[in-house]
């Protein structure tokens, strides 16, 4: 019997990383964040969360905007419509994933006849 | 007992409100505003008795007090930039905490007004209404900021403790026992539930150090 976990779409790489993946998802509940935000969140240094966010914003996920508050540089960081749904058809995979392996176990469980 | 973590959804989502110190601040200036009115009453018998000075003195004070607590609040706010960010809130969030916001004057203001309205009409409301709309409120606002949060259950529950004292007359009922009790409150429930709150947002943004994923 095929398993049903063979029925599921392989896992997007670019949003399933860690940090990533922290990323998108703080971002998608709110409206934008700036980098201090969404460093503390992801506790990443300032050099691997520029990457992350180069990354995800040559992709389209995020749109990042470079302004002066106060005479101070900030780096505004919002979710793009195509980043809302890449992170939540993300999650839906992985939700998808997990019932599958319950499905399976489910089956292991069961005594033979 | 070790206060709850949030996820980085649900801190971005709320992280406004999670500012705690600029509630705790605002709480600590109703506190002195307590404190000072206690020894210098401002009530209209007090006023009458030392004359206009006194009430211009009693204004002039306030407003000092209520500007040096905006002073501290836009400062704790800039702080709170500098060391956490900035999260813009979608407009359905920006509208839900206008609401929740507004929700909070009413249930303040409305009972007092009922108190002065009585009170001008030579009666007394028998019990602190402003401590059971405030104390219904403080619940609503749990309900807003999610299960995490109980300490507002425990906040809203003295306060309806608070309320149902009032109705077997403890303190005696009056319109300035109830102004009284209910901004000692408010002040205190204020400083307590802003420093729960800010110890709930520091524990769930760490300083930049121990990353959730390295490779770029």
């Amino acid at each position: 019997m095929a398993s049903s976990l063979e029925d599921i779409d392989p896992l997007d790489r670019l949003v399933h990383e860690p940090a990533r993946l922290v990323v998108l998802t703080a971002l998608a509940s709110c409206a934008s964040a700036d980098f201090v935000f969404l460093q503390r969140v992801t506790r990443l240094t300032n050099g691997n969360l520029s990457a992350h966010l180069s990354k995800l914003n040559a992709a389209g996920l995020v749109a990042i905007d470079k302004r002066f508050i106060d005479r101070k540089p900030n780096t505004r960081v919002a979710i793009t419509a195509k980043g809302r749904h890449a992170v939540d058809e993300h999650w839906t995979r992985l939700e998808q994933l997990r019932e599958g392996a319950r499905g399976l176990k489910h089956q292991e469980g069961k005594p033979r006849h | 007992m070790q206060t709850p973590k949030l996820q980085p959804a649900q801190v971005a989502a709320r992280f406004r409100d999670l500012q705690g110190l600029r509630q705790a601040v605002a709480g600590v200036g109703l506190l002195l505003f307590f404190v000072w009115e206690m020894f210098f009453p401002l009530s209209s018998s007090s006023i009458r008795a030392e004359g206009i000075g006194a009430e211009l003195r009693a204004a002039a004070i306030l407003v000092a007090g209520a500007v040096l607590t905006v002073v501290a609040v836009l400062w704790v706010n800039a702080w709170y930039q500098r060391s956490y960010g900035r999260v813009e809130q979608t407009r359905s969030q920006k509208r839900l905490g206008k609401l929740v916001g507004l929700g909070g004057v009413l249930a303040v203001m409305g009972p007092f007004e009922v108190d002065v309205f009585t009170q001008n009409d030579g009666h007394v409301v028998p019990v602190n209404l402003a401590m059971f709309t405030l104390a219904v409120w403080i619940l609503g606002y749990w309900l807003y900021m999610g299960r995490p949060f109980w300490h507002y259950i425990v906040i809203a529950g003295l306060g309806l403790l608070l309320g149902i004292a009032s109705i077997a007359g403890i303190p005696p009922s009056s319109f300035d026992s109830h102004i009284r009790e209910t901004t000692l409150y408010l002040a205190l429930a204020s400083i307590a539930g802003g420093v729960i709150d800010h110890v709930i947002l520091t524990r769930s943004l760490s300083r930049p150090g121990s990353p959730v994923g390295l490779e770029p």
